[in-house]
């Protein structure tokens, strides 16, 4: 029997100008009909080319080698007609960012027909009820009412939209789906439902599925087999459990390690009773903000909320978006003014501004979630260390101060790292950059937004474990903010889990998410892929 | 187009319908914003003609006429001239509101009147050139586009550019000369033509080509760039890479896919830019003697007429402010996504 | 900045535009220098009327029997000088009242745009005339009209990329980190929008002195200079084209499509290499 899906030898090289760039360097992989295979990797390892090439929807500019069989039919040696032919029909794509990959401007209900009438035989076109009646049944598939299909792209939410997405893979009832990234950026609880929804039609109609994903976690949830692919090369591969458990690759273990299981001990990097117990340092009572939202009326984006940060305390507030997390956190650094109740820095209300606040913000600083946008690109590392050194005029040697707070970022030796400018560094690099920044300043609370979500597997390790050395060696205090609840265990001593705008739960780690309480937390907790709470 | 400015905490748009009421209000809104802009146009031009000008419009409408000291202040007080700023003004709005706009100082006849005799010409001097290079500008934007950088692409955009940095008069003059006695010099039609429907119709449209041609050359560059840049950012947008991937052919994935939402934002501009379209519409109309507004505004220069000039100058502005009104509104029905926002 | 320059370099059409621009500029500041201005005066025409190119007047001679050569050179020196200052007033205001309305934000940003949309969408052409009907004739005037006229492009522009640049987070810790507004707009607002000014300002010239020349040819220039659309305008009063004098028609005309392409080029050029997202891959 042929296999679904053959690459043999498969390379691809984009043409650039700096030469010719690997993006895929010689993968050999086979999919059997009705397998489930997860390709994981970070970005730029290459695996979003290979799921391209699979249909030859790379851009001109890509050279490829080596062989992709589809049904044992070499999709290189194909002519255009017939290309077309087997597009959709033979082999679909769920992809990545729904939002875009969506026309914005037609009903996703034409959308999701489209496919059908293209390949429909010449003269055998269906007609519109047919075509309305198959979309109805589709939408049905993937959970949504059939009225949805005159609604446009911009009126569903992003799960939705990645549902229609998912509906439109399977118009043509091709044997093979490939997923590329079909749930980044969603919620992890809207996430376990499009993978749910994927899954269950996959097995019930035995469709062959590759799902490319960064996240090993999401892929061992739907996924018989993962391949890690690294560099563009297939540096492990094997049954989901196996790899998970397992991983022999340093570059697997990096992977799984970024994907913790809460409730394992391993995966508790911050010690026992390393808070102290020192006295309260941030407090808020009561706070309240409200936005006016778009039809006259008010969103209390943050409804009542108590909460408190010790010293050298690292606390996680954990939510999902919209749930009013980022806004507290800007109230806290006085970017936005409170409607009610009020923010205390140690036992001082927060200034509305003026010098005051200037003075706090030596107090308190912000570490932002994409390093790559909070950096000037134009400023040198240099500038961007010494920007807030300048502001406050903060006496002594600036060369010295800059160096120290690039030292203690672990950015060595600090004087190399100068006159870069951020395009030259690593994202984790990136990263150490804004904290050396803030610890310029020598702060005492740091407010980390999401510090590793924008950074590869790899690289989440070596941030989380400064943060801890931060707290062990300066004695600052942290507040994580995440969606991500595997960071909460990972480094936190106490947990606030946020939900519309109010604090449901609110304790050390191990109680909150070893025993939680509130509904949501649950609910939070039971999402998580491969979620299953041991301890 | 529409910069998302909104921050990553904000939870998605509401899946929700809006029904007449939203439409309605958005109409009322665009309505009352062109109403303002119009009566600001107004101000404008009065405040310009009547507190800015620093010589005395009695003299300057006597000057071929010497007059008495007498006959002066009788004129003045015959125009309202005598009465304070404010008062004017409002006499001056109160006349607008009835369709009069003064008298003309060196026709001797109501402003309103020229104004309208010249309508007819400019309209379909402008009409006529506006259709014509919007179309070559749209398709050879497309072209451009979809074959970017290739030998047709950038002869293309090289010519419309190279007739874009021309003055219009100027491109004008030089078909004149180059043309020789192919077609009339100037005017809109030969005095001894028969009065039959046909000729007429024929002659108009012998004496409409080099005004045409000319105001065509200079505008298309505009709509061949906006739809070309328009075009390529939309080119690298994830949905047509999804359309290939369904299987579709390239020119379907360009003539369903690319092109329309590319014209969406090219429309609007080509509406927006009729302001460019008047001001070259002044100088060909010069040049060749077109008996529309144009030609009207060259003329009243050399008084200078101001009750003219303030009266061109009400009806130009409301011209654009009346087009972008359409312009919003036309791009509300075609575009699902300002619908809703 | 050498990265600049190399990838600017790469753009031929724009070095070209670049090359004939100083070209140009050397020749008009070199005017006095190598020629002589009584040249100009009508009352000491030195040749016969109408005159086809010769050996001694180049480009021919126009109703009075000056050399229309030395009129398009000094030409030249006018038409530049009123681009670039009309150029240099719009883009000054446009760019004050955009980086205002778009930092401060409230009331203010909303009526400078209401403002700004207003002059936007009147034709610019017709208030440029209007401006220049009312003010007394001069250099001076035509600079105001043009530079009046073009300034809200420039504020839209300019508004658009501070929302952008004040969007990106490096904002936010810069606010976080201390940073006033003065800090915010100096070190990071200002860079991060001058490529764009500067783009626009190369385009706003070529639109200036097309500007100049439209209202030089109708009339309301300088009486007392000579400019490229001054030229025209006399050619067209005298009946250059009834009696075909090509020669004194097509010298100042081709000197505005020469500069107005350059500048133009120049600015796509510069565009180009300014934002990536336009580079050929």
């Amino acid at each position: 029997m042929t296999a679904l899906l053959e690459l043999r030898d498969l390379s691809v090289q984009y043409r650039t100008e700096r030469g010719e760039v690997p993006a895929v360097r010689g993968v050999d992989l086979t999919l059997a009909a009705g397998q489930t295979l997860g390709l994981a990797g970070e970005s730029g390892c290459g695996k979003s080319t290979l799921a391209m090439a699979v249909l030859r929807l790379l851009p001109k500019s890509a050279r490829i080698g080596g062989e992709v069989l589809l049904d044992g039919e070499d999709v290189a040696t194909m002519s255009w007609g017939r290309l077309r032919a087997v597009r959709w029909a033979q082999a679909s794509v769920v992809f990545q960012g729904a939002m875009h990959a969506l026309n914005p401007v037609r009903r996703i209900g034409e959308q999701i027909a489209e496919p059908i009438t293209v390949h429909a035989e010449a003269g055998h076109e269906p007609s519109r009820t047919v075509l309305r009646r198959r979309v109805a049944e589709l939408l049905e598939q993937v959970e949504l009412p059939a009225s949805r299909a005159d609604a446009y792209p911009h009126e569903l939410s992003g799960g939705q939209k990645q549902r229609v997405m998912i509906a439109m893979a399977l118009a043509c009832e091709p044997r093979l789906i490939i997923a590329d990234e079909p749930t980044t950026a969603l919620d992890v609880i809207v996430q376990a439902q499009v993978l749910d929804v994927l899954g269950r039609l996959v097995a019930d109609n035995g469709l062959g599925l590759m799902m490319i994903s960064h996240d090993l976690s999401v892929l061992a949830a739907t996924c018989e087999r993962i391949a890690v692919m690294y560099e563009g090369r297939i540096v492990e591969q094997g049954p989901s459990r196996e790899l998970m458990g397992a991983p022999k690759h340093p570059h697997s273990k990096a992977l799984a390690a970024a994907f913790p299981v809460v409730g394992d001990p391993e995966f508790r990097l911050t010690p026992q009773d390393a808070a102290g117990d020192g006295g309260t340092l941030l407090r808020t009572e009561g706070l309240r903000v409200d936005f006016p939202d778009r039809a006259g009326g008010t969103t209390h984006a943050v409804a009542g909320v108590d909460l408190e940060v010790r010293e050298e305390e690292i606390v996680a507030l954990v939510g999902q978006s919209g749930s009013g997390k980022t806004t507290l956190a800007r109230t806290l650094l006085g970017l936005q003014q409170p409607t009610g109740g009020r923010v205390l820095f140690d036992g001082e209300p927060l200034p509305a501004g003026g010098r005051a606040l200037r003075a706090y913000r030596r107090q308190a600083q912000l570490v932002l979630q994409d390093p790559t946008s909070a950096l000037n690109p134009r400023h040198t590392v240099y500038q961007a260390v010494a920007e807030g050194l300048r502001i406050h005029r903060v006496p002594g040697d600036e060369r010295e101060l800059v160096a120290d707070a690039l030292a203690k970022a672990e950015l060595r030796p600090p004087e190399q790292f100068f006159p870069v400018l951020p395009h030259e560094l690593s994202g984790g690099q990136r990263q150490r950059v804004v904290i050396a920044g803030a610890l310029a300043l020598g702060p005492r609370l740091l407010v980390a937004d999401e510090p590793v979500a924008s950074l590869d597997a790899s690289v989440r390790g070596e941030i989380l474990a400064l943060l801890l050395r931060l707290r062990a060696e300066l004695g600052l205090a942290t507040l994580v903010i995440t969606h991500d609840i595997g960071l909460a265990w990972n480094i936190a001593d106490r947990v606030a889990v946020m939900y519309h705008g109010k604090l449901v739960e609110v304790g050390p780690v191990e109680q909150v998410l070893l025993a939680p309480t509130h509904p949501y937390t649950k609910r939070l907790l039971a999402a998580v892929p491969r979620g299953a709470v041991t301890g | 187009m529409t910069a998302a400015l909104v921050t990553a905490e904000e939870p998605p748009a509401p899946p929700q319908g809006r029904p007449g009421g939203g439409t309605l209000r958005y109409v009322a809104g665009k309505l009352g914003g062109a109403a303002v802009s119009l009566l600001s146009v107004v101000v404008l031009g009065f405040v310009l003609f009547r507190v800015v000008y620093p010589g005395d419009p009695v003299l300057a409408m006597t000057h071929n006429r010497p007059a008495t000291a007498a006959q002066q202040d009788e004129l003045r007080a015959r125009l309202g001239l005598d009465r304070s700023v404010p008062h004017q003004f409002l006499d001056y709005v109160r006349g607008l509101l009835h369709g009069d706009m003064g008298t003309s100082y060196t026709f001797s006849r109501p402003v309103t009147d020229k104004i309208l005799e010249s309508l007819g010409p400019t309209l379909l001097l402008v009409g006529t050139a506006t259709v014509l290079a919007t179309i070559l500008g749209l398709w050879l934007g497309i072209r451009g586009a979809w074959r970017r950088g290739s030998r047709f692409d950038r002869t293309s955009t090289g010519i419309a550019l190279t007739l874009w940095s021309a003055p219009t008069f100027w491109l004008g003059m030089l078909l004149l000369i180059a043309t020789g006695q192919l077609f009339p010099s100037g005017g809109i039609r030969y005095p001894d033509t028969p009065p039959d429907f046909l000729s007429q119709a024929v002659d108009v449209a012998h004496h409409l080509v080099l005004p045409c041609v000319t105001l065509i050359a200079v505008i298309y560059a505009q709509y061949l760039l906006v739809m070309r840049s328009s075009l390529l950012e939309e080119m690298n947008a994830d949905y047509l890479t999804t359309a290939r991937a369904k299987g579709l052919r390239d020119d379907l994935v360009r003539r369903r896919h690319a092109v329309p939402n590319a014209l969406l934002p090219a429309m609007t501009l080509v509406f927006l830019q009729l302001g460019l379209v008047v001001s070259g519409a002044i100088t060909v109309e010069t040049v060749f003697s077109w008996p529309g507004l144009g030609l009207l505004t060259y003329e009243a220069l050399e008084a200078p007429d101001l009750p003219l000039l303030q009266g061109l100058l009400v009806v130009f502005g409301g011209a654009v402010i009346v087009m972008n009104l359409l312009a919003d509104l036309l791009y509300r029905v075609l575009d699902p996504r300002v619908r809703a926002s | 900045m050498k990265a600049f320059w190399r990838e600017f370099v790469r753009n031929r059409s724009g070095v070209a535009g670049l090359a004939v621009l100083a070209l140009m500029v050397a020749l008009a500041l070199l005017a006095p220098v190598l020629t002589d201005r009584v040249g100009l005066d009508v009352t000491r025409a030195q040749f016969p009327r109408w005159q086809p190119p010769a050996a001694d007047y180049w480009l021919g001679t126009d109703h009075t029997g000056r050399s229309v050569l030395l009129q398009t050179w000094w030409g030249a020196r006018v038409s530049l000088t009123v681009g670039v200052a009309a150029t240099l007033l719009s883009v000054g205001v446009g760019s004050v009242v955009g980086l205002a309305a778009a930092h401060f934000g409230g009331w203010l940003s909303g009526l400078l745009m209401r403002v700004t949309d207003f002059f936007l969408a009147l034709p610019a052409l017709v208030l440029a005339i209007c401006l220049s009907t009312v003010l007394p004739r001069g250099i001076g005037t035509i600079v105001l009209a043009i530079g009046a006229t073009a300034w809200p492009a420039t504020a839209r522009l300019v508004r658009a990329q501070t929302l952008a640049v004040e969007a990106r987070p490096y904002i936010e810790r810069a606010k976080v980190l201390g940073g006033g507004h003065l800090h915010i707009i100096g070190r990071h607002v200002l860079p991060g929008v001058f490529p764009l000014v500067l783009v626009n300002t190369t385009l706003t010239v070529a639109s200036a002195i097309i500007a100049e020349s439209t209202l030089s040819f109708l009339g309301l220039g300088d009486p007392g200079l000579v400019s490229w659309g001054s030229m025209l305008h006399e050619a067209t009063l005298h009946g250059a084209v009834s009696q075909g004098a090509w020669w004194f028609l097509l010298p100042p005309g081709l000197g505005i499509v020469l500069v107005v392409l350059a500048f133009t080029l120049c600015g796509r050029a510069l565009e180009t290499v300014l934002n990536p997202r336009l580079r050929v891959s």
